[in-house]
């Protein structure tokens, strides 16, 4: 199978923290719109590409938005203050080149902390309110090029790949890989007759808010979350490992996924010899568990690519695993259950 | 995906073992101390404090 990859590293490095998913939406768009019906816009941001078709209605939702940070206070010495927008482990910010989304432009800093800046021991990991943003300029300095409370900072990293041309890495493999996926899936599905919402969602990061609207217009007779989950491999014993195909999720931190559309997708698996693997993980989860619980509720489960570090600039994929979910998802669309009831 | 642990706000109570009796955690350049082992440490200045006691041991 050839894919795009040209369009996942762009999708990959535009900046898209949640609440500011513009840039991600119009790419998106551009690339879509050939392979689907109807696309719109709905009043909260997300994006909903119909391509029309006879049987079941299937939603499969990406998030388009990342996790980023956001000015909280700018200290007279001009360090920048910030809330995290989404779950960021604060180590991973260290040292990282990073920009400030101002009204007049980009703002270029680095995220530091006393301990570095001072050259003192650090014992501990830092927390989130121990890191800042250097500019080197000062709060009036600043004020003046437009950096104030509410501005989007966002690390600034370049997508590439690491041990060959299988393994990529970069920002934002959460959810932009499941973007891609469903950009892929949509080229494949055109000439087929199946009902699809392709629904590229907002503010997932922050509480899954972009899903919990978007399904209540679509209201599909069962849902898959395209997304990636937290690949723990250096562990000894690890459930998930990178290159072992996508991840079906029995069980997240929220929610059990629905068994009918499990069963479906690892027999699909089984008969087409795509490796797949079964995940129970405690360590988040996704728009799935708002879809679930719409309407009179929606049989749901997810469908993820494995990825080390996640919800930081230097996640790591593997291509392969990603073609995997694109055929994953258009093989078990090509024979899609019509009622999913457990 | 969505990792909730970052969502939720520190810890800015102290709580006795005990009766589960809670304080608010002292401030120390405007900021709320953090509990490392027996001690409140001010991130910033690195003023130290020991924890309170309630009910004969320390609160958590």
């Amino acid at each position: 199978m050839n894919i795009d990859v040209n369009l996942l590293m762009r999708l990959m490095d535009t900046l898209g923290p949640s609440g500011r998913e513009q840039e991600v939406r119009l790419i998106i768009m551009k690339e879509i719109k050939k392979y689907v019906d109807t696309m719109e816009v709905d009043k909260f941001g997300n994006l909903i590409c119909h391509k029309k078709g006879k049987g079941s209605k299937v939603m499969l939702s990406a998030h388009m938005d990342e996790v980023g940070l956001m000015v909280n206070e700018i200290k007279g010495n001009g360090r920048i203050r910030f809330s995290a927008i989404g779950g960021i482990k604060p180590v991973s910010l260290v040292g990282q080149a990073c920009d400030i989304l101002t009204r007049h432009g980009v703002v270029k800093g680095v995220i530091t902390f006393k301990e570095l800046h001072d050259d003192l021991d650090s014992k501990e990991a830092p927390v989130l309110d121990d890191l800042y943003v250097d500019t080197g300029l000062f709060k009036n300095d600043l004020e003046k090029l437009g950096v104030e409370i509410g501005n989007y900072v966002v690390p600034v990293h370049y997508t590439r790949f690491l041990g060959s041309r299988n393994i990529i890495s970069g920002k934002a493999l959460d959810d932009r890989v499941g973007c891609f996926v469903l950009i892929e899936l949509a080229k494949l599905m055109q000439k087929t007759k199946q009902n699809i919402y392709y629904t590229f969602t907002v503010q997932e990061e922050i509480g899954l808010y972009g899903a919990q609207t978007s399904v209540y217009n679509i209201n599909p007779d069962w849902a898959v979350a395209v997304e990636v989950t937290n690949c723990p491999d250096s562990e000894e014993s690890p459930q998930v490992k990178l290159g072992w195909g996508p991840v079906i999720t029995i069980k997240d931190a929220e929610i059990i996924a629905n068994k009918c559309l499990n069963d479906h997708f690892v027999e699909v698996a089984r008969k087409n010899k795509i490796p797949v693997q079964l995940e129970v993980t405690e360590s988040g989860t996704t728009d799935a568990s708002k879809i679930m619980l719409a309407k009179g509720g929606i049989p749901s489960t997810v469908i993820s690519t494995a990825i080390r570090n996640i919800h930081s600039t230097i996640s790591i994929a593997s291509l392969e695993d990603i073609k995997n979910s694109i055929t994953l998802l258009a093989e078990g669309l090509k024979n899609a259950p019509k009622v999913c009831i457990v | 995906m969505l990792r909730r642990f970052a969502l939720f706000k520190q810890e800015k109570k102290l709580k006795c073992v005990v009766c589960d009796k809670e304080i608010d955690l002292p401030k120390c350049c405007k900021e709320y101390m953090e509990i490392k082992g027996n001690y409140l440490t001010c991130k910033y200045c690195g003023d130290k404090n020991e924890v309170p006691i309630h009910c004969g041991k320390q609160m958590k």
